[in-house]
């Protein structure tokens, strides 16, 4: 009952500020914003041909499951009578795979027993410094790894049936659009040698995450461009609401919340509170638990209310981006610790949120001290390159620090996979280091740990 | 079992002494008044009972448990001296979160916070906010916020501070009715008419040290000093009475005629009725709990200028303008 009345009681004093007011209408604006957003699928007619065409030459090894990304070469697909109905979609596909040469199996059999096997050797490219995809231009690539042409046997090639096909090809369509489930039925129908056919039915196409959909704000007022369903919802989730969105929700709340152990330690007013049956550290850690309820509610409105909107606008459900809500609870349990430290020291709100910021703002810039490195180090012909101190900088402090960016990268990996498509998935995975979970958020437990221990101690012990 | 008992009781606040060795037993039911200026230390001892401050040596118990116990507190209410209550509360919503920090169910804390709010006279105010509340509001606030749980013993420092005349009234009643719920009250205050008006027992604390300690009639005993005055015209014999071996100090028209040890009145009233004069005025002078306390402490303040109950002059040029 007492952790209940001290959550009630930092809800109460939290609402009592003009500033949350000033958050909830913002983050209301935001979400009608959302709410103003259109998808309109783009047709079945323009995008089948264009993305069997433009997309289907990259497959991923080890019948999907692969790291590392394959080639296709002499294989021509063509799709005829494409049938939309809701959003399924059906039509008549003829593969064209280029015959061998002295009696070998053609490219598209190639491909299929290629597809099967792991990807063997594998070369690295230099990649471009830019690309159009969200995620990929923020980091410079330095070699891109691509599997050679997998060397297939005839007896492999000879060995492929028809259910092997349809298999690589349902997977394809999972790989680029998306899509689990396709039915990729052979038509029992003669064709010349290297040409097959098969009626393909996509359920779910036109929502699944891969489908371009012209993009409109307003209601459609305003047309943005047609851009893939799940690299769209990858945006607005990971770099709008998870990036800017968190950011501003974090320091409103390192403010808002400042005020709550100053508040209590305040002299006239911690008497009257320690007077209580209540122990001092429970006291403190109760309150504390009350700054984190109120970003918790905070974030749960922004992040489950933005994943509601778009759910509803897009068809696209994926409740992974709901882990965004303990993610930055997570991440504000670190600030929020800091400034406990400070108010419990200081008794000073103003010192709570000044050194709270400062310090998110140093592991800010060790965060984007090491990726720097990170990419220094991996492009050895670069120009220019730190002095080796500035390296060890960055390095010993991403060490011993706690891990605010890493967090940050690992929500937007689990943004990223409950909403790009799998070879998208590995264009943003070769481009982007990930840290381990337990990393990140073990030294982040262990610095709240640390810190919390020592506003304990102070609070306990000192008089009044 | 005594509800509050220390035994040489010491706070230093590093150099500064703020308990030396205090001494004190307060009994179930009473009111203790516990008298002493601004920085004697009476915050203090209430402070290291409840465990808000922690004391440097000696004993403090509290209900029989060791002070600062945590599950203690369940039974005691606490006014502290300039007590700032959160200010987006209002006085009902305020009563309803320390109910929940006492364990009160939900019936217990809406009943006792009513009836709390309407005996301090809070009930129409009790759903506005606590910032625009006066300072006798607040006060009557803390009063309640002392005593709605139903406490054993509740201390109060400086209840009366920034209420009006009828308001103290009010409170003064309020506590002889805790009291005779058997309530055990610990007042302390610099308002000495105050605590004699209510206390059974008081306590003078100087400089950290009990300097006087009993019922309030103990503190205020018979001085065997008696204020006379005669008939208009008529001249006090004021030879004679010093012959009879009476010390007489006069102030027109009374003169105070002070009983030696073993002595009596009578010798004088004869002496006058012998003389004929008539006895217009003749009251037996007692000591107020004001004239013990500045007999006690006879200085000023901790930390001001001492100025030995005197009031310094005001500069001349001013009162020439």
């Amino acid at each position: 009952m007492q952790f209940c009345a001290i959550l009630r009681d930092s809800f109460r004093e939290a609402m009592d500020g003009f500033v949350i007011y000033v958050m909830l209408v913002l983050s209301l604006l935001f979400l009608g914003l959302i709410a103003s957003l259109s998808f309109e699928p783009a047709p079945a007619s323009r995008v089948i041909p264009d993305v069997l065409l433009q997309r289907f030459v990259l497959f991923l090894p080890e019948s999907g499951a692969s790291q590392i990304i394959g080639t296709i070469p002499g294989v021509r697909y063509e799709p005829s009578a494409i049938e939309t109905e809701g959003s399924h979609v059906r039509f008549r596909l003829k593969v064209q795979g280029t015959p061998g040469r002295n009696g070998e199996a053609d490219a598209f059999r190639k491909a299929t027993a290629a597809w099967k096997k792991p990807p063997g050797k594998t070369v690295k490219l230099s990649a471009p410094s830019t690309t159009s995809r969200p995620k990929l231009g923020d980091k410079p690539l330095s070699e891109f790894e691509l599997a050679e042409p997998i060397a297939v046997t005839t007896e492999e090639a000879a060995a492929v049936t028809p259910p092997m096909m349809t298999a690589f090809l349902e997977n394809q369509f999972a790989v680029h659009f998306g899509i689990n489930g396709a039915q990729v039925t052979p038509v029992d129908q003669t064709t010349p040698a290297g040409e097959y056919l098969f009626d393909v039915h996509l359920p779910r196409a036109t929502a699944s995450r891969g489908w371009p959909q012209s993009l409109g704000l307003f209601f459609g007022g305003v047309e943005v461009g047609e851009v893939g369903l799940g690299q769209t919802i990858y945006i607005l989730e990971d770099q709008i609401v998870n990036g800017i969105g968190a950011g501003i929700s974090l320091m409103i709340a390192v403010v808002i919340t400042a005020f709550f152990i100053p508040n209590l330690v305040r002299k006239g007013s911690l008497d009257l509170i320690i007077a209580k049956p209540i122990g001092r550290v429970r006291l403190l850690l109760y309150k504390y638990l009350g700054g984190l309820t109120f970003i918790f509610l905070l974030s749960a409105v922004n992040f489950g209310g933005t994943w509601v909107i778009l759910g509803l606008r897009s068809g696209h459900w994926d409740p992974r981006f709901l882990l965004a809500i303990p993610m930055l609870t997570f991440t504000f349990a670190l600030l929020y610790a800091v400034s406990t430290l400070v108010a419990v020291f200081t008794r000073s709100a103003i010192a709570a949120i000044i050194l709270t910021l400062g310090f998110a703002f140093v592991l800010y810039l060790i965060g984007q001290a090491k990726s720097l490195a990170d990419q220094m180090r991996a492009m050895p012909e670069a120009p220019f390159h730190w002095p080796d101190s500035a390296y060890t900088i960055s390095d010993t402090g991403n060490t011993i620090l706690p891990r605010y960016k890493d967090l940050d990268k690992l929500m937007s990996l689990v943004t990223a996979e409950g909403t790009l498509t799998p070879i998208e998935m590995r264009f943003m995975t070769v481009t982007k280091e990930f840290p381990s979970w337990g990393e990140a958020v073990g030294l982040s437990l262990a610095y709240i740990a640390v810190m919390l221990a020592c506003a304990c101690w102070r609070f306990r012990n000192r008089d009044g | 079992m005594p509800v509050v008992s220390t035994s040489n009781l010491c706070k230093n606040y590093g150099r500064i002494a703020a308990l030396r060795g205090v001494s004190v037993t307060v009994e179930a039911g009473t009111i203790y008044g516990l008298l002493g200026q601004n920085g004697a230390g009476k915050s203090t001892l209430v402070k290291i009972l409840l465990g808000i401050v922690k004391k440097s040596n000696g004993e403090a118990n509290l209900l029989g448990a060791p002070a600062g116990t945590t599950a203690i507190r369940n039974r005691v209410g606490y006014l502290p001296e300039d007590h700032l209550f959160p200010g987006y509360h209002s006085a009902r919503s305020l009563l309803d979160f320390y109910g929940r920090l006492y364990g009160l169910s939900r019936a217990e804390r809406r009943g006792r916070a009513d009836e709390a709010l309407d005996v301090v006279g809070l009930r129409k105010r009790m759903d506005s906010k606590i910032r625009t509340y006066s300072k006798g509001m607040k006060q009557r606030l803390g009063i309640a916020q002392a005593f709605f749980h139903n406490p054993d013993v509740i201390f109060l420092d400086e209840p009366t501070d920034g209420v009006d005349p009828v308001g103290r009234k009010e409170i003064r009643d309020l506590l002889q009715r805790l009291k005779s719920e058997g309530c055990t009250i610990f007042v302390n205050s610099h308002l000495l008419g105050e605590v004699e008006l209510i206390s059974d027992r008081v306590a003078i604390l100087n400089q950290g040290q009990i300097v006087r300690e009993g019922t309030v009639a103990d503190l205020t005993r018979q001085t065997n000093r008696y204020t006379i005055r005669l008939a208009d015209g008529q001249a006090f014999p004021t030879e004679d009475v010093r012959a009879l071996g009476f010390p007489v100090t006069a102030h027109n028209p009374f003169h105070d005629v002070e009983i030696p040890e073993g002595k009596t009145i009578d010798p004088v009233l004869h002496l006058l009725q012998r003389e004929r004069l008539s006895l217009r005025h003749l009251v037996e002078t007692k000591q107020t709990l004001e004239d013990v306390f500045v007999q006690m402490v006879e200085s000023g303040e901790p930390g001001t200028d001492r100025r030995q109950g005197k009031t310094a002059p005001l500069p001349t040029a001013k009162r020439a303008e």
